[in-house]
């Protein structure tokens, strides 16, 4: 039997793959049953902070000539040319340090960045009303956290939504607050509305 | 819920290789023209590395890694003009002087969590005279200064550790044996930062009565101090790999290169171990008789003239003056403006032992082991000292280093107890007393110690070769100066010299 052609996206075919691995993951952890609610967050604006993180790095990168210049001021402070016979390094030579300087300095936070990103785009928070609780799933590539909470034991809840932010991708940031005085902050969630209704409703 | 464990403190480590490579180019600019009967003997015995096998037991590295660095220069940078001999062995010097400096910052930075206390410890240190002299001198005694403040970081970091003692005392074991292997002498930090290690905890615990409503976070504990075995086990793990490492290169030094046996003495080659067995080329400045030059009548004139130059240049920089005991101290004249310097130096001690005797249950509290393995490293390598050549100096060094140490610590926690009258402002005080002493002890060394020897060739001790003067002078690098007689006539137009010290004096 021929198998239907369907399209599928590859950006819908990614948010399957991560939703269904992460469900799978709750479902075998925690035996939670289907009343569970799931939110994550919107692959779109990983994306997006990715891109506009690319492109912050590009035109940084591309100023590597202004710190050349300053580092050449500083070696030339010494003024050691005027002392010598020997052949000191020339603006290449400058150029090509700033650009590694730079690169090292931007590779060491967006690689952190990145890890960041990648595992904010894989944790997720799921709401179980009907036995009052919470789990968050911190999924950092090598290794799992997952932290289950009861609703009564929170003292307070804010929930945070830049309107506009909300306006594009619904997403928000919750924060709670135990009776044993912890805080527990969760950023970048999507569907954020729902979350803060199924948390506080009954 | 972001993960922050992956954050490597990286801020520390570049103010510090930025700091490093200003006291390099600092150095470069104000290269400095000394030469002496050691730097002479040094360098001729770098020069011949290759054609007799000379490996000196005090410092094993220091010839061939000489020749290795030389060789390197002249491959590398030979077309830029990097092929003085001399010049070389300097910059080899300096990168290590540059190292320490960068050391002192990450170690005093990581002691009292500012940075600002690292670069303070790293001016008071690079500006010493004993460092200033020794930091691009073709001599050994910098190598072992610079490597001071790493080895007792990576005891630092023993202490401290939470997760991984063992694998830590592996790494410091290596850095270890490289310590012994640049000085052998080192073997004393070594001892006092083991000791520091296996003191037991509970000497720490002291604690003053408290008042009895308080809440308190509960403390965590490093691993050593958490389990005794643990601790135990990175005290072994530590000797273990610096011993069987140190042990390896000595054997194979002496039995494989130099081809000398336990029992019976070489004759194979004529040079200056001939006649020795293993354990006399082990020890070979005693055997020597190089080893222990104190007269014992004015030993403490001599160490407290060693350990003053150590700190200020003397302002007589002439013959002999390592061994006059006239002193620049004036206390009865504190504000005496050509002493002025010396009276700080002097009483600036005498508040720092007040303050030590009034803190010192605060300042165990608060350092631990790191403050044991201080003030050993002082108390071992001053005791050296006194016994090496006290009036010189040279091994006065890291005495002096490990004093400044101390006085950064003291200083901080002064600052910090004052934070009960002055809140956030505690440090700023005690900061602007630091820097007044810093700039008065760096503007004197400057004026009579780096000026004057960058400018001027100065030449002393070079009495075994009185006859031959171009044997030495062409170890002063004439090719590499645009203006050999008046290096700096482009830059501030000064006129030089030639200062020959005890080559006049012979002739007298």
């Amino acid at each position: 039997m021929p198998i239907p052609r369907k399209m599928i996206r590859p950006f819908t075919l990614a948010r399957e793959l991560r939703d269904r691995y992460l469900q799978r993951y709750f479902n075998r952890m925690l035996a939670v049953d289907d009343v569970c609610r799931y939110y994550w967050q919107p692959p779109l604006l990983v994306i997006i902070k990715l891109i506009m993180f690319f492109l912050v790095v590009y035109k940084i990168f591309s100023y590597y000539t202004v710190l050349g210049d300053i580092i050449e001021d500083g070696f030339k402070f010494f003024k050691l040319s005027a002392i010598f016979n020997f052949k000191f390094p020339e603006k290449k030579f400058f150029y090509s340090l700033s650009k590694g300087v730079i690169l090292l300095f931007l590779g060491y936070h967006g690689l952190i960045f990145i890890y960041y990103q990648i595992t904010g785009l894989l944790s997720s928070i799921a709401v179980n009303r009907k036995k009052g609780m919470i789990y968050y799933l911190k999924n950092s590539i090598y290794k799992h956290e997952l932290y289950s909470f009861r609703i009564d034991e929170i003292k307070s809840m804010k929930f945070k939504q830049i309107i506009f932010l909300g306006r594009i991708f619904n997403i928000g940031s919750v924060q709670f607050t135990t009776k044993s005085g912890e805080i527990i902050m969760i950023s970048s969630i999507g569907n954020i509305n729902s979350l803060a209704s199924q948390i506080s409703s009954g | 819920m972001m993960p922050k464990t992956f954050r490597i403190p990286y801020k520390i480590p570049a103010i510090a290789l930025v700091a490093g490579i200003i006291y390099f180019l600092f150095h470069f600019h104000f290269m400095q023209r000394y030469i002496d009967h050691d730097e002479i003997v040094y360098t001729y015995n770098i020069i011949y590395a290759d054609q007799k096998p000379f490996v000196n037991p005090h410092h094993i590295h220091y010839e061939i890694s000489g020749k290795l660095f030389n060789d390197f220069m002249n491959s590398e940078f030979g077309s830029d003009g990097f092929t003085d001999i001399t010049f070389n062995l300097r910059l080899r010097s300096l990168l290590f002087g540059a190292i320490g400096i960068a050391a002192v910052i990450i170690y005093l930075a990581s002691l009292t969590g500012k940075v600002l206390w690292g670069l303070a410890g790293a001016l008071f240190i690079g500006f010493s005279h004993g460092y200033l002299l020794y930091a691009p001198k073709v001599d050994t005694a910098i190598f072992s200064a610079a490597w001071l403040p790493v080895m007792m970081l990576a005891g630092h970091y023993i202490s401290r550790s939470k997760k991984w003692p063992i694998i830590i005392s592996v790494i410091s074991g290596i850095i270890f044996f490289a310590g012994v292997i640049l000085h052998q002498y080192m073997v004393l930090c070594c001892a006092a930062v083991f000791l520091s290690l296996v003191i037991p905890s509970w000497i720490f615990s002291l604690k003053l009565k408290k008042p009895p409503f308080m809440i308190k976070k509960p403390e965590s504990f490093s691993a050593i101090d958490k389990k005794n075995s643990t601790r135990y086990a990175a005290a072994l793990m530590l000797t273990t790999v610096t011993c069987t490492l140190t042990v390896m290169a000595y054997f194979y030094s002496g039995m494989v290169y130099l081809n000398l046996s336990v029992d019976k003495k070489n004759t194979t080659w004529n040079w200056v171990y001939k006649n020795l067995t293993f354990q006399e080329w082990l020890f070979f400045y005693k055997t020597s008789n190089t080893w222990g030059k104190t007269d014992n009548k004015n030993v403490i004139q001599e160490s407290f003239r060693g350990l003053t130059d150590t700190f200020l240049t003397p302002m007589e920089y002439g013959p002999k003056w390592n061994q006059n005991m006239n002193f620049d101290y004036r206390l009865d004249d504190p504000f005496n403006r050509k002493s002025f310097t010396f009276n700080l130096l002097a009483y600036f001690f005498i508040v720092m032992i007040v303050l030590t005797v009034v803190l010192l249950p605060s300042l165990v509290r608060r350092y631990g082991r790191d403050l044991v393995s201080i003030v050993l490293n002082c108390l071992l390598f001053s005791i050296l000292g006194v016994y090496w050549e006290p009036f010189y100096v040279e091994f006065w060094i890291i005495p002096a280093m490990t004093i400044y140490f101390l006085i950064i610590l003291l200083l901080n926690l002064t600052a910090e107890k004052l934070n009960i009258l002055l809140r956030g402002f505690s440090q700023i005080p005690v900061y602007a007393i630091t820097l007044f002493a810093i700039v008065m002890f760096a503007a004197h060394n400057f004026k009579y110690y780096v000026i004057p020897h960058s400018r001027s060739i100065y030449v002393d001790g070079v009495y075994h070769w009185k006859d031959d003067r171009e044997y030495y002078m062409k170890l002063t690098g004439r090719n590499i100066y645009k203006h050999y007689l008046n290096p700096y006539r482009d830059v501030y137009g000064q006129d030089s010299h030639l200062h020959e010290y005890n080559s006049k004096m012979d002739e007298k």
